[in-house]
């Protein structure tokens, strides 16, 4: 498996808990193709595929520390191929949800407080 | 070399009309046009937004666009949300009409029916008092407005937006059926009328240049959801459909890949200087009447060109655009509504009464057809929590964009610099600053609307302001004048110090109210080409 392919499927299942299937594998590489990451990006970048655990804190990270690094661009290239995928269109569009749904939402918040704090250390001791 | 009759230049709505104008009229018109086509060749289906979603396993192609194209990133500038499908229309610009500025985002289109190609298709008339302030012909400008509602298919209602403005409803055909967020507000608006017609705001359906019933061989828009992406019946008014009509016509023809860069008067004709875009060759026309109708900028352009003038400073209007994102918490966590119109539905005005031509314009547009890619951004979240908090909010999301009039001033202008990197020679150099007055004032209509949206039960999350020019409404570089100024247009149009050039966009009006001009671009071309046509000085 190449770098791109399997950052690609790294990609995908951290923002839908999914494997990518092989179209979205195939957009992505050609979407990348002419990336081009900085140093601090590729080591963001070998981290994260070296630690897939570590993703959602750098992505949450880098929203502050900085929120137009390729290495997020990277992520966000592969949040709009999968939106743009019939096979998880259901993951996008808005659907029917009960009132209680707000609990979700909220803890959603909560989560995404934590990961932006810790994930701005891990972005600062990274690069 | 042969004298034509007519050179009209450029494809877009100014262009369009006027040339249709003169065709209908008998006249011989040749169009000079770059033209560049949409060659994605990116086939849509049929179908509606949330069926192509569930089952084109293309759709990638016309949603974000080949190896991801149209997924744009860091700061956002103008035409960030153009779709890929219409992303030809920016295409060569800013190779062949450089711009440059410290304080201005332009958006200019050298595409088949330019910028009109996607343009948003509310098609306000002006009042009275807007267009004298504008330095148009009231009762000309009222029946190039009834001739082209009914000739091009504009929908309205007679509301309280459109009741002050319009002459009479009855060219337009019905307004399309509002989404379910729309209706909402108008109906919170309806409850409390008084109340807000006493502070000044008045809210009604937009008029927008989109079919509610068949136009000749056009169908009536199907509520796809798909208007960002494709119009497979024309539906939607664009200049390219009136440019292909009149392609059938032998009294018309249509020369592309051609740039016009500036014209000569001499004795019985005009010569007529253009680059070859595909070539790269010189090559000369000659007329006896040459129409501009390349928009604000681009008529600026080869004004100051032919005339070798690097050191005027025209004067320049472009609305100051804010938009707001606001929150309707009764919409949240509904499931995506199938038929939904793209375009703004409502519009919101702000002091009409009382200010006349001075007052502010919000349109509304709910959110769905754009995908959550392109706000999910917005939120200070990484991308999982992000998806998650959007697909729930988004079904209550509408974004108001607050649109103010602007009137000339020495801090808004544009020259022509020497620029030896453009194939051209030089650059536009344009500048815009508001005064300090100017800047207050919008800011408290932005304050009141933000008030007026929450009472209607939609909450405004953040107000951003993208910078000057994002409006796309550009005027006033060659204004009105009754006297024979250099760099002004006669009241028919013609360019004061010439005998037969005639601007036929928006570069001649002397203000611009807060609505959108489209529309009265095009009722001003088709009084410009009569004009013309009678040779009016």
């Amino acid at each position: 498996m190449d770098s791109l392919e399997s950052e690609a499927q790294l990609f995908a299942h951290y923002l839908i808990g999914r494997l990518a299937n092989s179209q979205t594998v195939r957009l992505y590489e050609a979407a990348m193709a002419d990336s081009k990451p900085d140093k601090t990006d590729k080591k963001l970048l070998n981290f994260m595929m070296s630690h897939p655990w570590s993703i959602g804190l750098i992505d949450a990270g880098l929203v502050f520390h900085n929120s137009a690094s390729e290495a997020r661009r990277r992520l966000y290239v592969m949040f709009a191929i999968l939106e743009a995928s019939p096979e998880y269109y259901d993951l996008f569009l808005p659907a029917k949800q009960s009132p209680l749904y707000i609990f979700v939402i909220f803890y959603s918040g909560v989560r995404a407080v934590v990961k932006a704090g810790l994930g701005i250390v891990l972005v600062k001791v990274i690069a | 070399m042969p004298v034509h009759d007519y050179i009209v230049v450029g494809s877009g709505c100014s262009g369009a009309i006027a040339a249709q104008t003169l065709v209908e009229a008998g006249a011989n018109v040749t169009m000079l046009d770059v033209g560049v086509q949409n060659d994605s060749a990116v086939k849509i289906p049929a179908g509606d937004f949330i069926t192509l979603r569930k089952t084109d396993p293309l759709q990638y192609r016309y949603f974000i666009g080949d190896n991801a194209k149209g997924v744009s990133w860091g700061k956002i500038g103008t035409g960030a949300q153009i779709t890929p499908t219409r992303r030809f229309i920016m295409n060569l610009v800013n190779h062949l009409t450089p711009l440059q500025s410290s304080t201005f985002l332009s958006f200019e289109s050298l595409a088949y029916g330019g910028m009109g190609s996607g343009w948003s298709l509310q098609s306000w008339e002006y009042s009275k008092a807007d267009l004298s302030a504008a330095g148009l012909d009231c009762s000309k400008m009222k029946q190039s407005y009834d001739y082209l509602a009914s000739t091009i298919g504009v929908s309205a209602s007679n509301n309280d937006a459109t009741r002050p403005v319009t002459g009479s409803f009855k060219n337009y055909q019905p307004a399309a059926k509002m989404d379910r967020n729309n209706a909402y507000m108008y109906a919170k608006y309806l409850a409390r009328k008084k109340r807000f017609n006493k502070q000044g705001i008045t809210l009604g359906q937009t008029p927008l240049a989109l079919l509610t019933k068949n136009l000749g061989r056009r169908q009536k828009y199907a509520s796809t959801g798909m208007g960002f992406y494709s119009d497979n019946g024309n539906s939607a008014w664009r200049p390219g459909i009136t440019v292909d009509q009149l392609k059938k016509r032998s009294n018309f023809s249509y020369v592309g890949n051609c740039l016009v860069i500036s014209f000569v008067e001499k004795t019985g004709f005009t010569e007529v200087h253009c680059l070859q875009v595909d070539t790269g060759k010189l090559v000369v026309f000659r007329c006896r009447t040459l129409v501009l109708g390349t928009g604000a900028l681009a008529s600026a352009r080869i004004v100051l060109r032919s005339f070798q003038d690097t050191r005027a400073k025209l004067p320049f209007l472009s609305n100051a655009y804010t938009y707001v994102p606001c929150l309707q918490p009764n919409m949240l966590g509904k499931a995506a509504e199938t038929n939904k119109l793209n375009f703004a539905q409502l519009s919101l005005f702000l002091d009409k009464a009382k200010l006349g031509e001075k007052a502010s314009m919000a349109s509304l547009h709910s959110y769905q057809s754009l995908m959550l890619f392109r706000i999910v951004t917005q939120v200070p979240f990484n991308f999982v929590d992000a998806r998650i908090l959007m697909r729930y909010l988004s079904p209550g999301v509408i974004i108001m964009g607050v649109y103010h009039p602007d009137a000339p001033s020495k801090d808004k202008y544009v020259r022509l610099v020497p620029d030896a990197k453009s194939p051209t020679g030089d650059t536009l150099n344009v500048e815009y600053a508001l005064s300090d007055e100017e800047a207050k004032e919008f800011k408290r209509r932005e304050k009141i609307f933000m008030k007026a949206m929450r009472k209607m039960g939609a909450y405004p999350l953040k107000r951003i302001n993208p910078g000057f020019g994002t409006a796309i409404h550009y005027g006033g570089t060659l204004p009105f004048s009754d006297t024979e100024k250099p760099y002004t247009l006669s009241r028919a149009g013609r360019l004061h110090g010439t005998k037969r050039v005639y601007v036929a966009d928006s570069s001649g009006f002397t203000y611009l109210p807060s609505q959108g001009l489209t529309f009265s671009i095009m009722a001003n071309a088709r009084v410009i080409a009569q004009e013309a046509l009678y040779g009016n000085q």
